[in-house]
């Protein structure tokens, strides 16, 4: 037998072969698909996860931000002065203030779970 | 717009078909539905791949499963080349390391199979069978570049980036696989 001809003749069987899993490649898709979306569904609940934590521990190290914020904005302790006021005097409106400061810092560790998804 | 006519249910006759560097790129957004195009597209090939590597239908399917799972994460760092090519040096990869993480249950795979060769590639289904029987008889390296290049269809360069083997190598295999079968496939009485 010719060189040229075996060789085609041994694509044809491959191909030939590999038409036997067309029968159920649907099937195959949908387990596939099923795969990629539980990894999607674990990723996105790994990730909501992290960013609540991170948005806890922001919040638990406000002082630290705060004087980093201080420091990085050159305003010599201003905003540090101002969080502690507002955190020895409790009056309804410093409160209300703090808990926009916290809930904005863990709206933006959650928003940023999303966009990751 | 293409999703719309890869939507409709008579596109795959009548419409016409989406490139997988389209379909790709609308996965890399995160389109699902151009995912399972690309799934539906490759899995006969990356499954009849990973068959001839294997030698084991539910263990090329568990691979070829993870295979696409992976592609599905890497999706983004496709380069628009040709996505057979892509997927199936993926899954060799894929392969590669199955069968590092199980190096002990194989071999025992390996040697029942051995043992129970005629059990395992019948001699009577035909020519793929036979092509299954032949395969099976070629040492590991030679295997590899026949099924990648003949069977799936790759370059002899991209079967030399696939398996990190030089191009030398890789044509000297393949022509030596391929000698190898013709000869055996000429004792079944195919060739």
């Amino acid at each position: 037998m010719m060189k040229q001809n075996f060789d085609t003749e041994l694509e044809l069987i491959f191909r030939e072969a590999d038409a036997a899993f067309e029968h159920d490649g649907d099937q195959f898709t949908r387990t596939v698909s099923n795969g990629v979306r539980r990894a999607k569904r674990i990723r996105r609940l790994t990730l909501s996860v992290f960013a609540m934590m991170g948005g806890v521990l922001a919040v638990f190290h406000m002082p630290a931000i705060v004087s980093l914020l201080d420091s990085f904005l050159g305003l010599d302790g201003q905003i540090n002065s101002v969080v502690a006021d507002a955190l020895l005097n409790p009056t309804d409106a410093n409160v209300e203030w703090l808990s926009a400061i916290f809930v904005g810092v863990i709206t933006f560790f959650v928003a940023f779970a999303a966009e990751q998804n | 717009m293409v999703k719309n006519l890869i939507d409709f249910p008579m596109s795959r006759s009548s419409a016409p078909r989406v490139p997988d560097s389209d379909l790709a790129t609308m996965a890399a957004s995160g389109d699902m539905f151009a995912f399972e195009k690309l799934v539906r597209r490759h899995q006969a090939t990356v499954r009849g791949l990973l068959v001839r590597l294997t030698g084991n239908q539910a263990d090329a399917d568990d691979i070829a499963q993870s295979s696409f799972l992976k592609a599905w994460s890497k999706i983004s760092s496709y380069n628009g080349g040709q996505f057979k090519s892509w997927i199936c040096t993926l899954a060799y990869r894929e392969f590669l390391q199955e069968n590092r993480r199980n190096k002990s249950r194989r071999h025992l795979i390996e040697e029942l199979a051995e043992t129970n060769q005629v059990a395992v590639f019948p001699a009577d289904k035909g020519l793929s069978r036979d092509l299954d029987r032949a395969l099976a008889q070629l040492p590991d390296s030679q295997r590899i570049a026949v099924v990648l290049c003949i069977g799936v269809g790759l370059s002899h360069n991209e079967v030399a980036v696939a398996t990190g083997w030089p191009l030398g190598t890789v044509k000297s295999h393949v022509a030596r696989g391929k000698s190898a079968l013709q000869t055996l496939l000429g004792d079944y009485g195919v060739a």
